[in-house]
């Protein structure tokens, strides 16, 4: 066992060891990264939440990486979520697509 | 434009242009789906589709009259609509309410129309929120428009069998709650 990682089963795969090596798998994003899919002039727009990117570059509510006037792509939008007049529900339409590196 | 009207609203905090596009926005969301609530009506056939029709029919001409109703106040304000109606459509707060791939489908009319209620619900809910205690005009109007998208959310989800609301269908006239701004 890897010291400072969650220990994986090695005989019966159970969800949690699951999610743990699909978090592994996903492609890490900084915030300086991420900041580099705003929508804009065809980039692709992604967003954080919780820790999750999420891409929503197909979503006709975040065209040119804008959403309802008061949002833009390219950031963690974890604190904003809290004021929408939506939950967290409506992001798990849009493909979760990497981490988010809080350092 | 009411100039006045516009500096008091700007005086409370209102970042108008904010405020002009989510208005805008909103005024394309209600007027196509007018127009995609047209496709969905005429689509609406058989036993099942005949049942929802009219809920669909109030619900689509009291979405124009929301329309009618924002138009005033955008001017009001100092804005505009886009002269091309394809821009229009295209900068629309909430999807296209577009047809599904297969029309017999009553369970995925009724998904389309009640994702499109519950969009507009989630548009005013937050202009309400923009505007309460500051802008008290574009606040009793859009709250006069979400009292009547909630009851049209209400309608679709009791069809989908989500849960009693209460609510039942007009009697009399469209737009109980928008009709005092359509003069």
């Amino acid at each position: 066992m890897t010291k400072g990682r969650p220990c994986v089963s090695q005989s019966l795969p159970d969800i949690s060891a699951l999610i743990y090596l699909w978090v592994l798998e996903m492609q890490k994003f900084t915030k300086n990264e991420l900041a580099q899919y705003n929508g804009k002039d065809g980039a692709p727009a992604f967003i954080a939440y919780e820790g999750k990117v999420y891409d929503v570059s197909h979503s006709f509510l975040w065209q040119d990486g804008r959403h309802q006037v008061l949002h833009t792509a390219g950031v963690d939008l974890t604190a904003s979520l809290d004021q929408a007049p939506h939950g967290a529900d409506l992001l798990e339409r849009c493909p979760v697509i990497g981490m988010l590196d809080e350092d | 434009m009411a100039k006045v009207a516009r500096e008091m609203v700007e005086r409370a905090g209102v970042n108008v242009d904010q405020l002009l596009e989510l208005l805008v926005k909103n005024a394309a969301a209600e007027l196509t789906t007018y127009y995609y609530y047209t496709i969905l009506r005429v689509n609406l056939i058989g036993l099942e589709g005949e049942g929802i029709k009219e809920i669909a029919e109030a619900a689509r001409i009291e979405d124009r009259n929301h329309f009618e109703a924002l138009v005033p106040r955008i001017y009001e304000l100092g804005g505009k609509l886009p002269e091309d109606m394809k821009e229009f459509h295209d900068m629309s707060a909430c999807p296209p309410a577009s047809l599904p791939k297969d029309p017999t489908d009553i369970k995925a009319m009724l998904t389309v129309l009640v994702e499109a209620e519950r969009c507009a619900v989630r548009g005013y809910t937050q202009i309400c929120n923009m505007t309460a205690g500051k802008d008290h005009r574009t606040y009793d109007l859009s709250l006069a428009i979400l009292n009547e998208e909630i009851q049209h959310e209400s309608w679709f989800s009791e069809f989908l069998g989500e849960g009693p609301s209460g609510h039942f269908l007009r009697r009399g006239e469209t737009s109980p709650f928008v009709r005092k701004f359509l003069e």
